[in-house]
């Protein structure tokens, strides 16, 4: 993500969002290539997404397209013609501006919010507690909105937690909400408002986005480790904590994973720094229902 | 706990050096914006804190380890009560028994008056002592009585008299180290404070009491007390021995007495003697005439007419004549001096000895009657000697007289061949063969130089006498082909050698050869040795005395005329000098003679220390060796056990070892 922290202006910003509105298209055409309507035409049902395929799903619905430019079984669904609300949620915490991860953030957001639109869904950006719909004014809307969250964020950081937890009144119940974050708060804290969400029938995209440095950290000797978010702060020998720490990671992941599996009313997404945003994206897909 | 050496307790300051360490050593961190803190907060508490834990534990395992090893040097032990005594309520009773307080004043003894104040004294303070201490200054000795039996028996008979005079600077001030380890509730201190050297009195008694030390006040009425300071001696040629005695009165009252002297157990002369308070006099005695040609003398002085009669008798040993004496009976005279026969000798002797031998010459027929007068005598070419001369001659050697016998060409071989004291048997003269020469082989030469021994070779015998060794005689020179030119013999305490050549350079030419001098020169110390080696060492009552000899042995015992004195000897190894010997003098004053063939000692106690022949070792110096454990503060267990006391050394040493294994433990786990 160094590339990211390094852009100079919002003009190449701006670029990097076409780019990425660009490769969510491509991703797109290749999941959707061969998309059509189901037999039962006249019933008002329309493809909702793809999932994987497990053990006793009916052949009829693999698509075969897909299966051979991915190598992968993919299995149709359908849904009734309703339109989801999604609600694109980034975390504009202190923490989220190192290392170029908020502009990952925005530029994944972008690309999924792409996504979304073309699936005829609802699509709004939360930004400090307002909800921005998208799309009805076509992509270069959608790409200003993005880019005025990131030029607001620079000047006024926002609690994550928070604001996540405040979604709850804000948005309708059983939407889908992709969150877009670090997630470095409290970790029981985070875990709860997850759930919490969850509890109240949405479904969340949890789009985890981490540097190396924090995947796997070698820092050695002796540290004054800030939190940006916090500001909190803590004197600490680096030099062999760092397996601890991963597993504490590792366990942290997982709780978030189980909540999302457990209820099937989410998914989990780690974004690491070297993940394009194109395997970002074919992750999406693999499990979507 | 106490410590053996709390000096050491001064380095607990280094304690701080690992505390010092620590804060060197922790470096400042760095400073880093990291996002997953939160992350990392969770671990801490399982983490962090276990390294904080390593951290401090290690130091303070390090400042454990300095602080034990310092305490571990510091010789710590811990005291524990001997036969249920309570240390709370001990006191100590010090009693000077010394000489001194034998002196009887106003009809009683002033160490029965200083009994007395002690039986007071406790009787004062038996709310506090309920055990109590007695120590006596000159035997040392130290004993523990319940307070009761103080009470009902008194101390009088438990102070014993002590025969070893009192120094306070040492005695007395030596019982600070027995405070410093052993708790009293009240110590008191009764002595007469008499001292020969009385002008630090007030200001001795005011040190001993700022060490909270009792000394109640023992009134006596003005004495006189004369003692012998200094005895001098002089001898004349005139065969006049002057003796010179300082008799000093160091009392308040003045002394009226005489001064006798004894020699040899009688009595020689008597002086009446007035010396005012704090005055001292000179005393002149004279020996002269018969009493002269004694060798040895035991003078005893005494002096009568005060109090104190531990320092009233002083002995001294003297020895007549001193230097060596050498009669050399010349049997070629001639006009010519450097033609006579003993010129060379002469000559050669006086270089060597100087003033510490005197040399007299005779004709042959002018043999003294007297031989006993001479250490020596050198009989060089003489023709015969007259059969009452060679009795005289042969008594004079079996009580230890030396005589050198030279042959020459005037000799007549058939009388000396009938002398009682020849060590072989003239047969004739002889020339020698061209390459003859001469060959050292007794250990007298031991430790001659190379040199000497090549040059002797260089000497020229043109003849000599051929003679036959008798029994036990010893060559000590004999030529490259086996013919004896110098023969030793004992006969009874004495010595007699014959030079089978001519002293002069009729029969050869070693006069005038390098190895002359040295040859006759060790001849003659051995000869002389006797004189030389008797030793005389004098001590006080008491004293230990030290001194170093090639041999020691414990059973070593001393003569005088009328008893035997069987020291307690201690034998140890002295690595530069040999042996030492030590041992306590006696109380019995007087001469004790050691004679043995490796040591001729006379030990001459109560006497003042002139003209000590004997090195002393110093007695500290030579203590080093046993007490130098304690010095270092490893104390042997087993002493400290018997004296009430347990060492934690040992202990101390097992919880440094545990803390460095503990140390190497937390190192590895972190």
């Amino acid at each position: 993500m160094e590339f990211l922290s390094q852009l100079k202006n919002s003009l190449e910003l701006l670029d990097e969002f076409r780019k990425a509105i660009v490769e969510s298209e491509i991703v797109l055409e290749e999941i959707l290539s061969g998309i059509h309507k189901s037999k039962s035409g006249g019933l008002d049902v329309e493809f909702l997404d793809y999932r994987g395929y497990v053990y006793g799903d009916d052949l009829r619905f693999v698509d075969w397209k897909v299966f051979l430019k991915s190598e992968r079984f993919f299995i149709k669904r359908f849904e009734d013609n309703k339109r989801n609300s999604v609600f694109l949620f980034v975390d504009t915490s202190a923490s989220m501006f190192h290392n170029g991860k908020f502009v990952k953030a925005l530029l994944i957001m972008v690309a999924i919010a792409n996504i979304f639109l073309r699936l005829k869904d609802d699509v709004y950006l939360i930004f400090q507690n307002e909800k921005v719909k998208v799309g009805e004014y076509g992509e270069g809307y959608l790409i200003q909105t993005v880019n005025d969250i990131y030029n607001t964020s620079k000047e006024a950081r926002g609690d994550f937690l928070i604001q996540y937890t405040q979604l709850l009144d804000i948005i309708p119940r059983n939407s889908i909400i992709c969150l877009f974050s670090d997630l470095f708060s409290d970790p029981d804290s985070v875990v709860n408002s997850v759930n919490t969400i969850s509890a109240t029938g949405n479904f969340q995209y949890i789009f985890h986005i981490l540097c190396d440095d924090e995947l796997n950290p070698t820092k050695k000797g002796l540290r004054l480790l800030t939190d940006p978010d916090s500001d909190s702060k803590l004197i600490i020998q680096c030099d062999n904590i760092w397996e601890e720490y991963k597993a504490e990671l590792n366990n942290y992941i997982n709780k978030l994973k189980e909540i999302l599996t457990f209820s099937e009313k989410g998914k989990y997404i780690l974004c690491p720094e070297n993940m394009s945003l194109r395997d970002i994206l074919f992750s999406f897909f693999e499990t979507t229902k | 706990m106490k410590f053996s050496n709390s000096i050491f307790l001064y380095a607990l300051i280094l304690g701080v050096i690992p505390i010092i360490i620590h804060f060197l050593k922790t470096k400042q961190p760095i400073n880093e914006v990291f996002s997953p803190l939160p992350i990392v907060l969770k671990v801490k508490k399982r983490i962090i804190k276990k390294k904080m834990i390593h951290s401090l534990l290690l130091l303070i395992l390090r400042v454990l380890f300095v602080l034990i090893s310092v305490v571990t040097f510091a010789g710590m032990y811990v005291e524990y009560p001997i036969e249920g005594s309570d240390n709370t309520k001990r006191c100590l009773i010090i009693i000077d028994n010394s000489p001194s307080t034998e002196a009887n004043i106003d009809g009683m003894t002033i160490k029965d008056r200083l009994v007395k104040m002690a039986e007071e004294y406790v009787s004062k303070n038996s709310n506090f002592c309920s055990r109590v201490t007695l120590l006596t200054l000159s035997d040392n000795n130290k004993s523990e009585f319940a307070i009761e039996e103080v009470m009902k028996d008194g101390l009088s008979k438990k102070v014993l008299r002590g025969y070893r005079p009192v120094t306070f600077e040492k005695d007395v001030v030596g019982l600070f180290s027995i405070l410093d380890e052993e708790k009293y509730s009240k110590v008191g201190l009764f002595s007469d404070f008499y001292s020969h050297f009385a002008e630090n009195k007030e200001n001795m008694i005011q040190y001993i009491k700022r060490r909270g030390i009792d000394i109640p006040i023992l009134n006596l009425p003005p004495i006189s007390n004369a003692f012998i300071s200094l005895i001098n001696v002089e001898d004349f040629d005139e065969r006049v021995i002057r003796l010179i005695v300082s008799v000093e009165n160091g009392g308040e009252s003045p002394f009226y007495g005489d001064l006798q002297l004894y020699d040899n157990g009688s009595l020689i002369e008597r002086l009446s003697i007035n010396i005012s308070p704090m005055d001292k006099a000179d005393i002149s005695f004279e020996i002269s005439g018969d009493k002269y040609d004694v060798k040895e003398h035991y003078f005893v002085f005494k002096l009568n007419g005060d109090s104190f009669e531990y320092d009233n008798v002083e002995y001294f040993y003297y020895r007549v004549g001193r230097r060596g004496k050498i009669l050399i009976v010349n049997g070629e005279p001639s006009p010519d001096e450097t033609k006579s026969e003993i010129f060379f000798i002469v000559n050669a002797l006086k270089s060597y000895f100087g003033e510490s031998v005197k040399i007299y010459t005779v004709l042959e027929d002018m043999i003294p009657e007297t031989p006993e007068l001479y250490d020596v005598i050198f009989l060089a070419n003489v023709s015969s000697l007259e059969r009452l001369k060679a009795d005289i001659l042969y008594k004079y050697i079996i009580e230890g007289g030396k005589v050198f016998i030279s042959l020459g060409n005037r000799i007549n071989i058939g009388g000396y061949n009938e002398l009682r004291f020849m060590p072989a048997e003239i047969i004739g003269v002889t020339d020698a063969e061209k390459d003859e020469y001469l060959l050292v082989e007794d250990d007298l030469f031991y430790g001659w130089r190379h040199d000497i021994m090549a040059n002797l070779r260089k000497v020229k015998i043109y003849k000599y006498f051929k003679v036959a060794e008798k029994e036990r005689s010893d060559v000590i020179i004999r030529t490259s082909n086996k013919k004896p030119i110098l023969i030793s013999k004992n006969y009874g305490k004495g010595l007699v050698m014959l030079y089978t050549t001519s002293l002069d350079m009729d029969m050869n030419d070693f006069p005038i050869r390098k190895s002359y001098l040295p040859l006759f020169t060790n001849i003659l110390n051995k000869m002389l040795d006797e004189l030389f080696r008797k030793v005389i060492i004098n001590s006080n009552i008491g004293e230990e005395v030290s001194f170093n000899v090639s041999n020691c042995y414990e059973d070593i015992v001393f003569k005088s005329d009328s008893e035997i004195f069987r020291p307690n000897i201690i034998c140890r190894d002295n690595t530069s000098e040999g042996r030492v010997v030590k041992f306590t003098a006696p109380y019995n004053c007087g001469f004790y003679e050691l004679d043995d063939k490796d040591q001729s000692v006379v030990l001459v106690v109560n006497a003042n220390k002139f003209e000590s022949q004997m090195k002393r070792i110093d007695i500290p110096a030579f203590e080093t060796n046993s007490n130098q454990k304690k010095d270092t503060g490893l104390i042997v267990a087993s002493d400290m056990i018997r004296s009430g006391k347990f060492s934690l050394v040992e202990f101390l040493l097992i919880i440094l070892g545990c803390i460095l294994m503990l140390e190497m433990f937390i190192i590895n786990r972190r």
